[in-house]
């Protein structure tokens, strides 16, 4: 399943860059996010709870972020992915990029990620548009975050 | 193919369900017809703790009349009962030719539309019309009542602003204003397939055949029901060839539809500005004394 998106975030691209390296901040993004713990090397272990429809979930993931490429006014990370839980499995990975643009950073996502399983099977109708919409929730509470600790400094 | 252990609780009053549900909350399920949550629960995907079965509350299925002469359906109503109801297509012409669309009869022998509300599935036939129809939906908790315009309750996928101790109890529509037209086109792989691409809508005429008032809502291209804004673009003109291949080309610019197996983003963004440009034609013709 090819996943791609993209939002314009209204915070600068600066504090964007520090977030990646902030697993509480990214903890409390992350729809359903439970537990993030960094184990070194850009590498996570997180715990999410997630529940759609009747369908709720608690699922382990091994998040690793690498190849940073970080300029003035954009830059590039990957992102790769491999969990499972309840109700089933997924890997995946993807390109993050970051652009500076008027309104503040254009985020933009591209990833390749299988999901199998239980809920692969019965959810397929619904599965990427419920991805993306996480990825969108991810997106919108890291800027809320930011900006309210941003309005609080 | 069991469902894992749950408890079971069959109140007979909305009262008793309500306490059950503040009681056990996030940790419980709310059964009606059980068309999508039993399926979910034999899969074992879905593993409610318990389940609040609402088909002892009889006080929750009816379909009556509001102040103003529209119309007020119980969440326990059964989707069949809608469809057998001599006087439906008459009270609300949209909503009597959207049921039939509804999975298969036997499916509808047992769904209700409370439950279809309430699991806000976007590919679901209910939920848009109620947002064509500009209904609201009433829901009830230890909180209280509230009552929710349709087209704030769906929020995104299986997502509606339904609290885990809120049960819906009824929908509301507007009087059906004798004379307008409406239509529902749809189209799925196989016949009571969820829907690719639905559309659901209701125009209004004036003598001259001049279109006064129109609205629509799209089902299955995105994670609720949209309402397109170039619909309004109708009002004004005589709903002429031209104009509608422009207003349904503007709806279809609207989408951002998903792909999946059944259906590519492209296609039913495709398939959408069909649908729209029939259905409203439909709809013309059924207003201005047509087909209707």
């Amino acid at each position: 399943m090819d996943l791609h998106g993209q939002k314009v975030l209204k915070v600068a691209i600066d504090p964007l860059w520090e977030a990646m390296d902030d697993p509480d901040l990214l903890a409390r993004s992350a729809p359903g996010c439970k537990r993030l713990e960094a184990i070194g090397d850009g590498e996570y272990i997180a715990v999410v709870e997630l529940g759609v429809a009747a369908v709720k979930g608690r699922y382990t993931a091994r998040v690793r972020m690498s190849d940073k490429r970080r300029e003035a006014a954009s830059g590039s990370l990957h992102v790769a992915l491999k969990g499972d839980g309840d109700s089933g499995f997924l890997t995946g990975e993807g390109d993050v990029r970051l652009e500076t643009v008027e309104q503040g950073t254009r985020v933009s996502y591209e990833a390749a990620v299988t999901v199998g399983g239980r809920v692969a099977g019965v959810g397929q109708r619904v599965l990427r548009g419920i991805a993306n919409m996480l990825i969108g929730q991810f997106f919108k509470s890291l800027e809320e975050e930011l900006r309210s600790v941003r309005a609080a400094t | 193919m069991k469902p894992a252990p749950f408890r079971y609780f069959a109140p007979t009053s909305l009262d008793e369900c309500v306490d059950l549900l503040s009681e056990h909350g996030d940790e419980a399920k709310l059964l009606a017809g059980g068309q999508s949550l039993v399926p979910m629960m034999n899969f074992r995907l879905a593993k409610p703790a318990a389940l609040i079965d609402l088909n002892g509350v009889s006080e929750l299925a009816y379909v009556g009349e509001t102040a103003s002469g529209g119309m007020r359906i119980g969440a326990l109503t059964r989707q069949r009962a809608l469809e057998r109801d001599p006087e439906l297509r008459r009270r609300n012409p949209l909503l009597a030719e959207a049921i039939p669309y509804i999975g298969h009869f036997q499916i509808r022998n047992r769904g209700t539309v409370g439950g279809s509300i309430a699991h806000a599935d976007p590919a679901a036939e209910l939920p848009a019309v109620l947002c064509a129809l500009d209904g609201s939906i009433r829901v009830q908790g230890a909180g209280g009542e509230r009552t929710i315009a349709a087209v704030d309750f769906f929020q995104t996928y299986f997502t509606a602003d339904l609290g885990p101790d809120e049960v819906v109890t009824e929908i509301v529509l507007p009087p059906w204003h004798s004379g307008d037209g409406w239509a529902v086109q749809e189209l799925s792989r196989r016949y009571g397939d969820f829907a690719l691409v639905g559309v659901a809508c209701r125009l209004r005429v004036d003598a001259e055949g001049n279109v006064t008032d129109s609205a629509a809502a799209l089902f299955g291209v995105g994670g609720a029901p949209v309402v397109p804004e170039a619909v309004a673009q109708l009002v004004g003109t005589r709903a002429e060839e031209a104009t509608l291949a422009a207003v349904s080309a503007a709806v279809a610019a609207e989408l951002d539809p998903e792909s999946d197996v059944h259906a590519s983003a492209s296609y039913r963004r495709h398939l959408a500005g069909v649908l729209t440009r029939r259905a409203l034609g439909e709809a013309y013709a059924r207003a201005n004394g047509g087909a209707g």
